[in-house]
């Protein structure tokens, strides 16, 4: 398939659904070879619906906790398609939804909570390195107005996004030399467990929307995944170290 | 100290000679300063129940949210996993049981919390992700208990701080090239003056804020 991403090889994890499969989607349209790193069966839809388009993407079953199956999702990638140019950190705690007080949160919750968001990002950031050093390659991280802004119903949450921000930042000054490139992405997007929500409570689309100035939550592969693209892409190599809002206007105090 | 009453400041984290400097002159401006050892959300709640009975006093809670074992200088790919959940993980997660303790124990009687950060997490800092990484996930997780709280009349407040100022290390965790404009630098005494004015009436509607104790340097937006 012929792009912008052309050639380029993508890891992204959390990419069984939601804004982790736009991600895919949209990059896989645009040329390149997605590895949807995924632990669950939901990263096989991911696959066939790039397929059916005509790209190409396979899936690697891969709990990002996991030292050993990350080194090895990264070291399989590159035996096969013989690089590595970047990687989407995209997954959460099965938590991350959750709506829970902060006097309420347990341990095990808020490991998991860490787990995901940190362990992972620095797994993926040691196994990955040279590969992306090679490649002169990028690493973009979720963080989330969460992080951004601190959230009431989600304070566990909230901390992982605002300290991937930090990681964000530490990282791709130590990566410059590199030519790596790292940023974060704060996204206002729509996903499975928000329109679940919206069906059971119809007027919280409304009460979301009101201050968004483009009036709407954005979608996962049309509004969000666009910028993931140019991220990855070889057009945003002067690129590194920032935190970029795609959340259709609602922050805007950066 | 400037307020209503007498206030009983709290220090929760650091490094137990910085905490006595900094206790001192905090009482030097008129509070009364307790060391709390716990680092369990239990222990702290205990502990700071018990000073509050001691004292009497309207309370201001502060964490000093980094330790000397963060500030190696290490890329991230020469840290082990164990050295991340050291410097990175394990601290975020003190930071988390501090602030349940303090919601819990402030809930009924407000009071000011305050967060002491290295500006490392404002700037970013080559060797230092774990402690960056940190930093940053303290200071959304204060801004978010900051929204929570704000109707329990807790206020939740970060200083970001020159590293040195708050622990002793042989390497500055800082990011170089950018001096800082020529104000007077930063200091245990500035520390504990800005501190003092953040627990009096004028700070009484600020919250959820970062207030940068660099001399100017980083000015973030």
């Amino acid at each position: 398939m012929t792009g912008p991403l052309a050639g380029r090889v993508v890891i992204v994890t959390g990419a069984g659904d939601g804004l982790g499969r736009g991600i895919c989607l949209d990059a896989a349209a645009k040329g390149a070879v997605v590895i949807v790193a995924a632990p669950r069966d939901n990263a096989a839809t991911t696959v066939e619906l790039i397929t059916e388009r005509g790209g190409t993407a396979s899936w690697h079953r891969c709990d990002v906790t996991d030292a050993e199956g990350v080194a090895e999702c990264i070291q399989m990638t590159v035996a096969t398609h013989g690089a590595l140019h970047a990687v989407v950190h995209n997954a959460t705690s099965r938590h991350s939804s959750t709506p829970v007080p902060l006097v309420d949160v347990t341990d095990d919750e808020w490991a998991d909570h860490a787990a995901v968001s940190l362990r992972a990002a620095y797994l993926l950031a040691v196994n990955a390195h040279r590969h992306l050093a090679a490649s002169h390659g990028r690493y973009v991280l979720m963080t989330s107005p969460a992080g951004m802004e601190g959230s009431t119903t989600l304070p566990a949450y909230s901390a992982m996004k605002g300290a991937l921000r930090g990681f964000t930042k530490s990282l791709a000054i130590e990566w410059g030399p590199d030519q790596i490139g790292v940023a974060c992405i704060s996204p206002l997007s729509s996903s499975p467990a928000l329109t679940r929500a919206y069906e059971q409570n119809p007027a919280l689309e409304q009460r979301l929307t009101q201050h968004i100035p483009i009036g709407r939550v954005g979608h996962p592969e049309h509004d969000i995944a666009p910028v993931v693209s140019f991220l990855i892409g070889p057009e945003s190599s002067y690129l590194t170290g920032q935190t970029i809002v795609v959340d259709g206007g609602r922050f805007t105090t950066l | 100290m400037r307020h209503d009453g007498p206030v009983a400041v709290a220090i929760v984290g650091g490094e137990s000679d910085l905490v006595r400097l900094l206790a001192r002159r905090l009482d030097a401006r008129g509070g009364t300063t307790i060391a709390i050892a716990a680092d369990t959300a239990a222990g702290i709640e205990t502990e700071l129940r018990a000073a509050a009975q001691s004292c009497g006093a309207t309370p201001a809670v502060v964490r000093i949210g980094i330790r000397a074992a963060q500030t190696v200088d290490s890329a991230v790919i020469a840290t082990t996993a164990t050295e991340w959940a050291a410097r990175a993980e394990h601290p975020l997660s003190e930071a988390f049981h501090f602030h349940q303790a303090a919601a819990r124990f402030l809930t009924d009687r407000g009071g000011r919390v305050i967060v002491v950060l290295p500006t490392t997490g404002l700037s970013g800092a080559p060797g230092f992700t774990p402690l960056a990484t940190a930093a940053e996930g303290e200071r959304s997780l204060a801004k978010a208990q900051a929204r929570i709280s704000g109707t329990a009349n807790i206020t939740v407040n970060c200083i970001a701080v020159t590293p040195s100022v708050v622990v002793v290390t042989d390497q500055e965790p800082e990011r170089g090239g950018l001096p800082a404009p020529a104000v007077p630098a930063p200091d245990l005494d500035r520390l504990a003056d800005l501190i003092t004015v953040l627990c009096g009436d004028a700070f009484a509607g600020v919250t959820g804020q970062t207030i940068a104790l660099d001399g100017g340097r980083w000015m973030a937006p």
